[in-house]
């Protein structure tokens, strides 16, 4: 069957089939009080390294971070559209988005966008610390949502769910925590030609956020 | 001749000469006519709803303090097809942002919603403003405060302890007034209340559950 449709679906496959979204590591797991969220730098086009220091990770507001595998610009222009109205939805609110109300909107508009054959082609990370305490959910292109205590995104998803998966237990020390983070991070970039060139990260607590960064 | 200008009281979006929407302070007459509504905010954790329901014997008693989403009640004083409208309307935005938001809209959110489309009915020209002015009561979906609002005929809406809509409104908001402070139990303030909707509206005999809807809303 032939669909018109967005370039990216492979004509004369069921669009709804979507291939894996490629490129980049992206891991977020909770610990005691708060989220990591982290990936690599590098962006790819094919064989091609398009950039070495590619920015996967960012804040949605104060207390929300995402973490972006796939197509740079459609991430891109998530996340300006989630900063604005996560800041609309506080004013006409007059208190903080959770974590899950980031999310479910993200869901919505990228399963919207996916029932009309023209999907974000991404995949994401969503944590933050919100009143009811630290979540991580995540994301694919067909508007999928799960909440999930550590997951992992792109190409080298496999290689750091494998770390995650036997390293991450409930209230883990932060410092413990972003250990296991990088080490998943770097057992995918040893593994996986689409994974490199160091890794960044975000730290959100209760009380503020910080960034990490790791040199290879 | 013709006469160009057209009377001030005729449509909601003209202003009179003394800068007053005549249709508006109309549309409050009406809404006083409506039968009594009252809310109280008792704690943190507790909302007193109160309507008075017209009795007639040949009419089975209408629920006069309707339900939204889970914990979120409007009691509406006015013309009954107004509220049903913005009543209709109250649970269809709850639903959609359950929809969008993955959670319970709040009550803040949802009176501005509600008073936004009243206001429209006031500056939009063929409309006419709701005969209907309500009370919205529930709790915060993340504190899971007490959180009770008042949105009058025009949409203008704001947070309050205590306030009445309807009939003898006036003079129900008076005693709330002098009457009213935070903290009172469930009993005193069922008794309080009718006490007062009993002396505001006149009433011969004083009135019960029998002619008051009473409802109170709790959270963990």
């Amino acid at each position: 069957m032939n669909y018109p449709t967005n370039p990216l679906f492979n004509s004369g496959k069921d669009p709804t089939q979507i291939p894996p979204v490629v490129g980049t590591t992206g891991v977020a797991l909770k610990f005691a009080g708060g989220v990591i969220i982290a990936a690599d730098r590098r962006a790819s086009m094919g064989t091609f390294i398009a950039s070495t220091h590619a920015k996967k990770v960012h804040k949605l507001n104060e207390y929300t971070g995402i973490g972006i595998a796939g197509l740079v610009s459609d991430a891109q222009s998530l996340i300006d559209i989630m900063q604005s109205e996560l800041r609309l939805y506080q004013l006409e609110n007059n208190f903080r988005p959770s974590v899950k109300v980031a999310s479910s909107l993200l869901a919505a508009i990228i399963h919207g966008s996916y029932r009309r054959y023209q999907p974000w082609w991404v995949q994401l990370l969503v944590g933050g610390v919100d009143r009811r305490g630290s979540h991580v959910y995540v994301l694919d292109p067909s508007g999928s949502l799960s909440e999930e205590d550590y997951m992992a995104i792109g190409s080298g998803t496999l290689l750091a769910m494998a770390i995650l998966e036997s390293n991450w237990k409930d209230d883990l020390p932060k410092e413990k925590a972003k250990e296991i983070a990088i080490t998943s991070l770097k057992t995918a970039i040893g593994r996986d030609t689409a994974t490199g060139n160091g890794i960044d990260g975000i730290i959100i607590t209760e009380k503020d956020s910080e960034e990490f960064h790791v040199e290879l | 001749m013709y006469d160009s200008r057209i009377p001030y009281d005729k449509s909601a979006a003209i202003w009179s000469p003394d800068g007053e929407l005549v249709q508006l302070s109309y549309a409050r007459k009406a809404s006083e006519r409506g039968a009594a509504a009252v809310g109280l905010v008792l704690d943190e954790k507790t909302i007193l709803l109160a309507g008075e329901t017209l009795f007639d014997p040949l009419v089975v008693r209408p629920d006069k303090i309707q339900e939204i989403d889970n914990n979120l009640y409007i009691v509406a004083a006015g013309l009954s097809t107004d509220s049903n409208l913005l009543i209709g309307q109250a649970r269809i935005v709850a639903q959609q942002h359950r929809l969008v938001y993955g959670e319970k809209i709040s009550v803040r959110a949802l009176a501005a919603r509600l008073g936004d489309l009243m206001a429209r009915h006031t500056i939009t020209g063929g409309l006419r403003p709701f005969g209907t002015a309500i009370l919205l009561a529930g709790f915060s979906p993340i504190d899971k405060e007490s959180e009770l609002y008042f949105v009058d005929n025009g949409g203008s809406y704001f947070a309050v302890n205590a306030y009445a809509a309807g009939s003898g409104n006036e003079r129900v908001i008076d005693a709330l007034r002098k009457q009213y402070k935070p903290g009172l139990d469930v009993e005193s303030a069922k008794k309080m209340v009718l006490e007062i909707m009993t002396t505001a509206l006149g009433k011969k005999d004083s009135l019960t559950e029998k002619e008051v809807e009473i409802r109170i809303l709790t959270t963990d």
